[in-house]
C-alpha cells in the first residue's frame, strides 16, 4: 500500500487491489509530491466543464481546483476545517461543499498550486462557482477572467455562436496576456487533437465499464473521470496513463469467465458529483453495478471536429454541450448514452448545498421514468464522513426491489 | 444624597438574571431558572432582588430589561438587546475589553466594542445548537451523565483531544456513544466537545476580527475547558469575570444603561 | 403611516384584487396577459404586442412556498418556490397569464422557467442576457447578442398575440414607461430630505402597486401623487432622529413584509434601497437616440446596461452604486436582507460590507431569512441591536 492509500480518507475506501495501473493514476491527485513537469508554463485555473484545450492552446497548464483541491483536502485528507476558510472569503455556509473546500484550500494556502490566473466560464455551470471565483479573486489577487457561454435555444443558434466566438477570441487575448503565448489556429488544432485522443479514451472506459466480466469497479470508474477536466499534468501524460489503464482493463475482459450467477442491477449515475466516495462500494455491496455516469459526460460527449474552422467547431461543440442545454433537452441528449451503457436503473445524486442540478432533479426523474421506463432513485449526499446509514438503506431497498 | 436603585433584568431562555445598582454602584445580582413563563420569571427575579437589596421598591428609579424574554416584560421601562448590554457590562468589569464572547444556552454571540464600551459590530449564531451551551448540555447530561460543573475539570484531565466530527448536536450524541463503546475515555471526549464548540465560536469570532482584550460572558464562561479550548483556537488570552458571575454581565449592562437613562431624565 | 400617506395611498389599497379582476375581464374580452419576474425583461415589447404586462413579484406566503416544493427542493430560493406555488394554487394573477417571459439569469430563475413550461403548461419565452458585459462596454458583441435575443422575444410575443410589433408601437410604450419611471424616480428621491412628506416604505408600496396596474392608469395616479406631494409644506419642527438605513439584497416581493415591519418597529428609518423591486426599475430611462433611432436598439441599451443583478459579474458597478446611494441619501447603516439560499446576493455581502465600512465607515447587518415567521424573534434582536449600535451616530 503506497503512502497515498494510507491517507485518512483513502484508507477508509476499498480500492481494487489488483488494479496495477490505477495506482499511477491515483498519484496524479496527490497534489504536492507530484510537481508540475513544465514549470515555466503558467498554471491557469478553469471550471470543471469547459474544454481544457483553450488553455493548452495558449501554452498554459490547465488546472481544475474545484475537482482537485476537493479530492485532495476533503476526500483524501479529511481536512474539513477548510470549509470555514471558504466561508471566511465571504461565501455562505449553505454553499456546495465542493466550492467551499476549493475556496478554503486556495484562500488558506493549503493548496500547493500557484495560479497565474483563472479562466472561468459562466453559463453552463452554476452561479455558485462563479461567485466563488469572484470572492477568491478579491482574496488572492489572482486575475480572474469570466467568459460566457450563451444559453441554448434552437432558434438562437446563429447569434449565440457568433457571440461565443467573440467571447473565445477575447479569452484567447487574455490568455496570451497571461501566458505570453499567442493562440493560433495551429496551436488550437494541436490542442484539440490531443484532447480528442483523451476523449476517445474516456469513451472506451465507458464501454469497458459496462462490458461483460465487470472489469472496472465503481470507485475506480468514478475517479477516472475526475482527470478529464484538465488533463493534468499535461495531455501526453494523461493519455499515456489512460492507455495503460485501458490495456489492463481489456486484458481483464478477455480473461473473464462468461457468466456470473448473480446478475447485478446495472445502474447509471446522474446529478451532482459526490464527495462521499464510500457510496460506490456501497452500491456494489447492495448488489448494484455502476455501468455509466453523466457527471463529466459533457466533456467527451463527442469529439471536437477538426476539419474546417477550428474556432467555429469549438464554438458549436461548447454550445451544444449537454450541460448548456435546458433540462429537457439535456436529458434527451443523455438518454442515448444511458441506453448504450445498457442501464436498468438510474440513481440521481444531489449534493446538499448545490442548487443547479438538484433544482431540476424532478424533471430528470420524471423524463427518465417516462421515456426509458426504468426505475429512478434520488439520494442526497454531503461531506465524506457524514452519516450515510440512511442512504445505504435507500440504495439497498432500491436495488432489492428491482432485482427480484 | 438621596438614595436610589436601578434594576437590570436579563430574561434568557434557560435562566433569568437581575442586577441592582445602588447610586450607580453594583449592589447585588441574582440568577434563577426561567421556567415556562418568561414575563413572570423576569418580574419575580426583579422583585426578589429588590427585596434582597434591603431597599424599598419606591426607590426604584429605572428598569431595563434585556434577553429573549424582554418582549413580554411589561414592567420594563425600556428594553435593550443583549448585545448592547453584554458590551456595556463587559466594559464596566474591564475597561480594556475590545471583544466579548457570550456562549449562552441557545445562541452564541461575538461582540466588538470600542474603548467606551459601545458596540461597533456583532455576529450571532442562532441557527443551530452546536457552538452553544445546548451542545454541551445534551452531550453531558444525556450521553456522558456528568454534571455540567464537572466538565472543565474532566477535560483538564484528558490525555488527548478526541475529535468529534459531527457538527449537529443530535448526530454528535450518536458519535459519542460509538466512541465510548470503542473505549475512548470520557475526559478525552469532553476535550473533543470543548474543541468543537471553540471551533464553531472561533470561526464566528474571526469573521469579526478578534481584538484583545477578549472576555467570555454567559454560563459557558464558567467552563474552564471551553475557555482553554477557545484560547487555543483564537491564539489569545481570555478573561472571565471573577468578582461577578459571568452570567450576570448582561443584566449588569442593562442596569448600567438604566442608570444612564435615569440620569438623562428619560421619560419611562 | 401619517394622515398624508393614508390619503395618498388610499387608491392603491387592495390593488392586487382590483387588478386581478381587471385582468380576468380583459381576458374575457380577448386580451392576452404576459407575466415576467425580472426587470431585465423589456415590458415595452409586451405592450407593443398589444398584451397586458404583469410583473409576478408576490411573495411572503409560506403556503405558496410549500406548494412550490412539489418542484423545487426546500433548500432553494423561497421566491422561486412561491412563484410556482402561486400558479399551482390558482392565485388570480399568476394563474391567468397566457405566457411568461423569463430573463435567463440566476439558477433559480432558470429552473423556475423550466417548471412553468413543463409542469404548469404555460408557454415560457426565455430571454438570454449576458452576464459579463462590463462597464467599459468593450464587449460590443454582448449588445449584439442581446439585440438578437430581444428580436426573437418580440417575434414570439407577436405570434402569441397575433399582432405585429411596429416601431411606433414600441416608441409609444417607451414614452409611457419613461414617464412612469420619471414620476417614480421623483418619489424615490423624496426621502433624501429629512423632512420628506412621504417615507420610503410607502414609495416602495407605490412601486409595487405598479406591477399589476394598467400602465396609463398607473401613470395618472403617479402624476397625481407627485402633484399632491409637491404642495405639502414640510413641518420644520419635526426632528426625525431615527437612524437612516438603506435596504439592500434579494428581491423583496409584494407581501414579504416581515423584515421591513421589524425594521420599522425597531425604530429604523429606511430612506434608500438597492433592490430590484424598488428604485432600480425607475433609475434609468430608455433613451431614443434621435427620431430616426431604432427603438429596439434603445431598449437593448437600457435593459442590458442597467445596474446589474449579482447574477452578473460586474461587482464594481454594484459597489459604486451603493457607495453613491450612501453618500446621496446620508445613510448611516445598511440592512442586507438576503433571502435564504440566494447564492448570488449572499456571496456579495462581504464585498459590500467591506466597501461601505472602508469608504464611508458605514456598518452593514446581514439578515438571511425565508418567508416563515419562525425567525421573527431572532431577526428582531439583530435589527434592534444594530439600531442601538447606530444611535448617536
Amino acid at each position: 500500500m503506497s503512502e497515498i492509500h494510507s491517507s485518512p480518507g483513502y484508507s477508509r475506501l476499498i480500492f481494487d487491489k489488483n488494479f496495477d495501473s490505477f495506482s499511477e493514476f491515483l498519484h496524479l491527485f496527490n497534489g504536492g509530491s507530484l510537481k508540475f513537469p513544465d514549470s515555466e508554463n503558467k498554471i491557469i485555473a478553469k471550471t470543471p466543464l469547459s474544454p481544457p484545450e483553450l488553455i493548452y492552446a495558449a501554452g498554459g497548464l490547465a488546472y481544475d481546483p474545484y475537482t482537485r483541491e476537493t479530492i485532495i483536502h476533503s476526500v483524501m485528507n479529511e481536512n474539513f476545517d477548510l470549509v470555514n476558510n471558504g466561508v471566511d472569503t465571504g461565501l455562505s455556509p449553505e454553499y456546495n461543499p465542493w466550492n467551499l473546500i476549493m475556496a478554503g484550500s486556495m484562500a488558506s494556502g493549503a493548496t500547493k498550486t500557484t495560479l497565474s490566473g483563472a479562466a472561468i466560464s459562466c453559463g453552463n455551470w452554476d452561479d455558485q462557482t462563479k461567485k466563488t471565483w469572484q470572492a477568491l479573486s478579491e482574496k488572492l489577487g489572482t486575475p480572474v477572467y469570466f467568459w460566457e457561454i450563451p444559453r441554448w435555444d434552437s432558434d438562437s443558434e446563429k447569434w449565440a455562436i457568433k457571440f461565443l466566438k467573440a467571447e473565445l477570441e477575447q479569452l484567447f487575448q487574455w490568455l496570451q496576456y497571461t501566458t505570453g503565448v499567442k493562440v493560433t489556429s495551429q496551436s488550437l488544432s494541436d490542442a484539440v487533437i490531443n484532447g480528442n485522443r483523451i476523449r476517445q479514451q474516456l469513451q472506451e472506459i465507458d464501454e469497458l465499464a459496462c462490458s461483460p466480466g465487470r472489469p472496472l469497479s465503481a470507485l475506480e470508474y468514478y475517479m477516472l473521470h475526475l482527470a478529464s477536466t484538465d488533463y493534468f499534468p499535461n495531455p501526453r501524460e494523461t493519455h499515456r496513463i489512460y492507455d495503460q489503464i485501458i490495456c489492463e482493463l481489456r486484458q481483464r475482459v478477455e480473461k473473464a469467465t462468461s457468466n456470473t450467477p448473480d446478475e447485478p442491477l446495472r445502474i447509471f449515475m446522474m446529478g451532482d458529483e459526490t464527495q462521499q466516495f464510500q457510496l460506490f462500494k456501497m452500491i456494489e455491496d447492495c448488489g448494484g453495478q455502476v455501468v455509466g455516469a453523466d457527471f463529466r459526460l459533457a466533456l467527451y460527449y463527442k469529439l471536437i471536429p477538426q476539419d474546417g474552422s477550428i474556432l467555429d467547431n469549438l464554438a458549436h461543440w461548447i454550445w451544444n454541450m449537454p450541460t448548456n442545454m435546458p433540462t429537457m433537452e439535456r436529458i434527451r441528449a443523455t438518454i442515448p448514452f444511458i441506453q448504450r451503457q445498457k442501464a436498468d436503473a438510474v440513481i440521481i445524486n444531489s449534493t446538499i448545498g448545490s442548487r443547479n442540478l438538484p433544482g431540476s432533479e424532478r424533471i430528470v426523474r420524471d423524463i427518465i421514468k417516462q421515456e426509458m421506463e426504468i426505475p429512478v432513485l434520488s439520494i442526497e449526499t454531503s461531506l465524506p464522513l457524514q452519516d450515510n446509514e440512511k442512504t445505504e438503506y435507500l440504495i439497498r431497498a432500491f436495488i432489492e426491489m428491482n432485482r427480484y | 444624597m438621596t438614595e436610589y436603585i436601578v434594576a437590570g433584568v436579563d430574561i434568557g431562555s434557560t435562566t433569568a438574571k437581575a442586577v441592582i445598582l445602588k447610586n450607580g454602584e453594583f449592589l447585588l445580582g441574582r440568577i434563577e431558572p426561567t421556567g415556562s413563563n418568561p414575563a413572570h420569571a423576569g418580574r419575580e427575579i426583579m422583585e426578589s432582588a429588590i427585596i434582597d437589596s434591603g431597599y424599598d421598591k419606591s426607590l426604584l428609579g429605572f428598569t431595563v430589561v434585556t434577553g429573549y424574554g424582554r418582549v413580554s416584560a411589561s414592567f420594563a421601562d425600556k428594553t435593550v438587546t443583549e448585545i448592547t448590554c453584554h458590551g456595556r457590562g463587559a466594559h464596566f468589569v474591564s475597561p480594556d475589553i475590545k471583544t466579548v464572547i457570550d456562549i449562552g444556552g441557545q445562541d452564541s454571540k461575538v461582540i466588538s466594542v470600542d474603548s467606551s464600551g459601545k458596540v461597533v459590530d456583532f455576529v450571532i449564531n442562532d441557527k443551530c445548537a452546536s457552538g452553544t451551551g445546548r451542545f454541551l448540555e445534551s452531550a453531558a447530561q444525556l450521553v456522558l451523565h456528568v454534571p455540567l460543573e464537572d466538565l472543565g475539570n474532566l477535560s483538564a484531565a484528558s490525555t488527548e483531544i478526541c475529535k468529534i466530527s459531527s457538527m449537529c448536536t443530535v448526530f454528535a450524541q450518536t458519535e459519542i456513544i460509538s466512541l465510548l463503546a470503542a473505549g475512548e475515555s470520557k475526559e478525552n471526549i469532553i476535550a473533543g466537545l470543548h474543541s468543537s464548540i471553540a471551533g464553531r465560536v472561533g470561526t464566528m469570532a474571526n469573521r469579526l476580527g478578534v481584538k484583545p482584550v477578549v472576555m467570555m460572558t454567559g454560563g459557558v464562561a464558567k467552563n474552564s475547558g471551553v475557555k482553554y479550548a477557545l484560547e487555543q483556537e483564537l491564539g489569545t488570552e481570555i478573561i472571565v469575570p471573577t468578582d461577578i458571575d459571568p452570567q450576570l454581565i448582561g443584566a449588569l449592562g442593562a442596569a448600567l444603561i438604566a442608570e444612564d437613562l435615569l440620569k438623562a431624565g428619560t421619560t419611562k | 403611516m401619517n394622515t398624508y400617506d393614508s390619503i395618498l395611498l388610499a387608491p392603491l389599497e387592495e390593488r392586487i384584487e382590483t387588478d386581478s379582476v381587471r385582468i380576468i375581464q380583459a381576458k374575457a374580452e380577448g386580451k392576452k396577459v404576459v407575466g415576467y419576474f425580472c426587470p431585465h425583461v423589456p415590458e415595452e415589447l409586451i405592450l407593443a404586442a398589444g398584451m397586458i404586462p404583469v410583473r409576478l413579484a408576490q411573495g411572503g406566503d409560506i403556503e405558496a412556498v410549500t406548494a412550490g416544493e412539489d418542484y423545487l427542493k426546500a433548500d432553494s430560493c423561497p421566491y422561486a418556490r412561491s412563484c410556482l406555488g402561486f400558479q399551482k394554487q390558482g392565485n388570480p394573477i399568476y394563474s391567468n397569464v397566457d405566457a411568461i417571459c423569463v430573463a435567463y439569469t440566476c439558477d433559480s430563475m432558470r429552473k423556475n422557467q423550466e417548471y412553468w413550461a413543463e409542469y404548469l403548461g404555460v408557454p415560457s419565452f426565455p430571454l438570454g442576457i449576458t452576464q459579463s458585459h462590463d462597464r467599459l462596454r468593450s464587449k460590443t458583441h454582448a449588445l449584439d447578442y442581446f439585440k438578437n435575443e430581444l428580436n426573437l422575444l418580440a417575434s414570439r410575443l407577436e405570434a402569441l398575440s397575433g399582432q405585429n410589433i411596429t416601431s411606433s408601437k414600441i416608441k409609444q410604450a417607451i414614452r409611457i414607461n419613461n414617464q412612469i419611471r420619471e414620476q417614480l424616480w421623483r418619489l424615490f428621491e423624496y426621502p433624501v430630505d429629512k423632512r420628506t412628506p412621504i417615507e420610503w416604505r410607502n414609495v416602495f408600496r407605490i412601486a409595487q402597486a405598479g406591477f399589476t396596474m394598467d400602465r396609463l392608469l398607473y401613470l395618472n395616479e403617479l402624476i397625481k401623487f407627485n402633484k399632491q406631494l409637491a404642495k405639502i409644506r414640510p413641518n420644520k419642527s419635526i426632528k426625525d432622529t431615527r437612524p437612516r438605513l438603506m435596504i439592500c439584497g434579494s428581491i423583496i416581493a409584494q407581501g414579504d413584509n416581515k423584515v421591513l415591519d421589524i425594521i420599522e418597529q425597531a425604530g429604523g428609518n429606511i430612506v434608500a434601497d438597492s433592490i430590484c423591486t424598488g428604485s432600480m426599475f425607475a433609475r434609468k430611462r430608455v433613451t431614443m437616440f434621435g427620431l430616426a433611432g431604432n427603438p429596439m436598439d434603445a431598449l437593448a441599451e437600457r435593459y442590458l446596461y442597467n445596474i446589474p443583478c449579482p447574477f452578473m459579474t460586474d461587482l464594481p458597478k454594484r459597489l459604486g452604486r451603493i457607495v453613491k446611494i450612501i453618500r446621496d441619501y446620508n445613510v448611516a447603516g445598511i440592512i442586507y436582507y438576503s433571502l435564504k439560499y440566494c447564492d448570488t446576493w449572499r456571496a456579495e455581502f462581504k464585498a459590500i460590507r467591506d466597501v461601505a465600512q472602508q469608504k464611508l465607515a458605514t456598518p452593514t447587518l446581514l439578515i438571511e431569512a425565508e418567508y416563515s415567521p419562525a425567525d421573527i424573534g431572532t431577526i428582531k434582536t439583530k435589527v434592534e441591536a444594530f439600531i442601538e449600535m447606530m444611535e448617536g451616530r
